[in-house]
């Protein structure tokens, strides 16, 4: 799976897997509506409402040590009215991909360590 | 230790929430700017906050200046802990008043460490403030105390002077009535209430620290010896006196008679706390203040000084009452029974004689009050018991009277004819030296109010010597504030009459002044 740093993670909850469950519940939640929040900003090309959104994300994916993720949503939160939007769906494309394996690298993580 | 999470990321909220409980804190956690700055504007805030910057309603950087502008003592650390890193957010977080800046995603040990330090500082500037309050509370007591013995030793001066006139004129009619004429009793009366009236003067003369002392090198463990005897019989049967006296003591410079009245005062103070008896012990010993005492006590100085404490077992008293026992009128006893000046007095007394008191006391639980008096570069001298002076004299000298109370001028120029002396009586310094130019023979002595307009006594005096260098000098006043004190008035060879005086104190010490004996 691509960018995600287990024992980075495994370290910033201090090895303690019960919080490593409940944030992945949360990510999980909280990085659907956020998509989905920057792709309506998308759509509407309304970049007040797309910068928080993506930043907020930002810091989600940057706590997993998700490279990828982190460069896509800082392509976002530096879009501009006048720029190419065209380049924030592609953002959008790579942002959602890499929030999948994230979850995917999480839920095995999470199998793993209960094993 | 409570910590508050400003964090409109539920994750990150999430798992800082269960990071801090995890070490122990309590953690009070918010997604909304606007309800951060309510608990952090509240009395009980939050003595932490970590704060993320992009938040809904306001954003960290407001929070932090906001808290910022709250013009309190109790402290808060600000940790901004957000996703928009870069050195220009750094400093724009630090400008708008954060203590500390971390990026997301943050290090779970350096956070740990940084709440530690956050905590640590928070934890000083507490204390810090605290002790700043409780030195601004007693600042602003002595500043009280300093206020109401200024207007204290004002009242004290003109009554001395109307003192000394009443007094003295019912001296001068009772010696000149039979005892079963009609006015003798009532002027004798008016002659006690007199009296009564000068001891409240002098206590309040003694609170505002304008008495005249005469500090000498003494030994604090001889003067409680000496007033043992005359404290047991003050205190009655039902209360035991112990002393604990420092063998080594170390000598201090004091004026006997006053130090004497302090622990006379105290003791009274210490009896009447005990009704049901009890026990006052009286301890002496040797103390070092250093700095960092002297920072916290207003008036006291660091160095060697010597303690006495008088302790009792009695009802004591809380911390409302202890910031008032030195003020003057000040009393916890039913009408009548008290005046209210006996610690006013010691009050007054010590501060003059550049010591410091203090009082430790709870209700139920005994008082002790410490006296710090400082230590003395030589040895003491032994104590002499005091003796009555010789009865007054008359004489047939010439005195140049210089009063501006006109009534106590009468009184002195009276008082001094009746006892066969002449008399030259002026209103001020300059009428003094016109009468000193047209008077053609000897002036024996000066007997000058210290301070009047124009020219005060010392001046006054000063002026005189070249055309009469034998005239002796004899000052006379109602006020011995420190700006008379520091003048060379009260050198040891001068001479000094403190109002209200006696007839016979003034006959006394005009005679003994004109012999030449020591003042």
């Amino acid at each position: 799976v691509a960018s995600f740093d287990r024992s980075a993670v495994l370290a910033r909850v201090g090895g303690n897997l019960k919080t490593l469950r409940d944030l992945a519940g949360v990510f999980r939640e909280d990085s659907q509506r956020l998509t989905a929040e920057i792709r309506e900003a998308l759509q509407a090309r309304d970049v007040h409402k797309l910068r928080p959104a993506a930043h907020t994300l930002k810091g989600m994916v940057g706590f997993f040590a998700a490279t990828r993720a982190v460069d896509a949503t800082l392509r976002l939160e530096a879009l501009r009215p006048e720029e190419d939007w065209a380049g924030g769906e592609t953002a959008l494309t790579t942002l959602g991909e890499e929030i999948d394996h994230i979850q995917t690298a999480l839920a095995v993580l999470c199998e793993e360590t209960v094993a | 230790m409570k910590i508050l999470i400003a964090e409109d990321n539920r994750f990150y909220r999430s798992m800082l929430d269960t990071t801090l409980r995890e070490w122990g804190y309590e953690v009070v956690g918010t997604g909304d700017g606007e309800e951060a700055w309510q608990l952090l504007r509240a009395k009980e805030a939050p003595p932490l906050a970590i704060l993320d910057w992009v938040m809904p309603g306001l954003d960290g950087a407001e929070l932090c200046r906001r808290v910022r502008s709250l013009a309190r003592a109790q402290p808060t650390y600000l940790i901004m802990l957000t996703a928009k890193d870069g050195k220009a957010n750094v400093i724009a977080g630090l400008e708008a008043g954060a203590d500390d800046y971390i990026p997301k995603p943050f290090d779970r040990e350096e956070l740990r460490a940084r709440l530690q330090v956050g905590l640590r500082i928070v934890g000083l500037q507490s204390s810090l403030a605290a002790r700043v309050t409780e030195l601004e509370i007693a600042l602003s007591g002595a500043q009280k105390m300093e206020a109401i013995g200024r207007l204290a030793g004002g009242v004290a001066h003109d009554f001395n002077n109307l003192l000394t006139v009443i007094n003295g004129f019912s001296d001068m009619l009772l010696t000149q009535l039979r005892k079963d004429d009609a006015c003798y009793e009532a002027i004798h009366t008016i002659r006690q209430a007199g009296e009564r009236g000068a001891g409240l003067t002098r206590q309040l003369l003694a609170f505002s620290r304008k008495q005249l002392l005469n500090p000498i090198v003494l030994d604090l463990n001889t003067l409680v010896a000496n007033t043992e005897k005359m404290l047991r019989r003050l205190i009655g049967e039902d209360i035991r006196l112990l002393t604990r006296l420092e063998p080594a003591l170390r000598p201090t410079k004091a004026d006997p008679g006053q130090i004497e009245q302090v622990i006379m005062n105290l003791v009274v103070n210490a009896r009447d706390a005990m009704p049901e008896g009890g026990e006052i012990v009286l301890e002496t010993g040797n103390v070092d203040l250093d700095e960092g005492y002297a920072a916290a006590h207003p008036g006291a100085q660091p160095g060697p000084h010597v303690l006495l404490a008088v302790r009792d077992t009695g009802c004591g008293m809380d911390k409302e009452i202890m910031s008032h026992i030195f003020e003057p009128f000040f009393t916890t006893k039913e009408a009548g029974k008290g005046t209210g000046l006996g610690l006013a007095t010691v009050y007054g007394i010590i501060n003059q004689s550049e010591g410091h008191i203090t009082v430790e006391s709870e209700p139920g639980r005994g008082t002790t009050f410490r006296v710090y008096l400082p230590q003395a570069a030589v040895a003491p001298l032994q104590l002499k018991p005091s003796t009555d002076g010789p009865q007054p004299a008359k004489g047939s000298e010439t005195v140049l009277l210089v009063e501006d109370e006109e009534a106590v001028r009468k009184l002195a120029r009276a008082v001094l004819e009746a006892s066969h002396y002449t008399v030259l009586e002026a209103r001020d310094g300059s009428e003094a030296l016109q009468v000193s130019t047209n008077w053609r023979d000897p002036i024996h002595l000066l007997l000058t109010d210290v301070l009047m307009p124009h020219m005060n006594g010392r001046q006054l005096a000063d002026q005189l010597a070249p055309a009469r260098p034998e005239l002796k000098v004899l000052y006379m006043s109602g006020y011995t504030d420190d700006t008379i004190v520091r003048q060379p008035v009260f050198e040891p060879d001068n001479h000094f009459l403190q109002k209200p005086f006696t007839t016979c104190q003034l006959v006394h010490k005009v005679r003994e002044v004109l012999d030449g004996n020591p003042c």
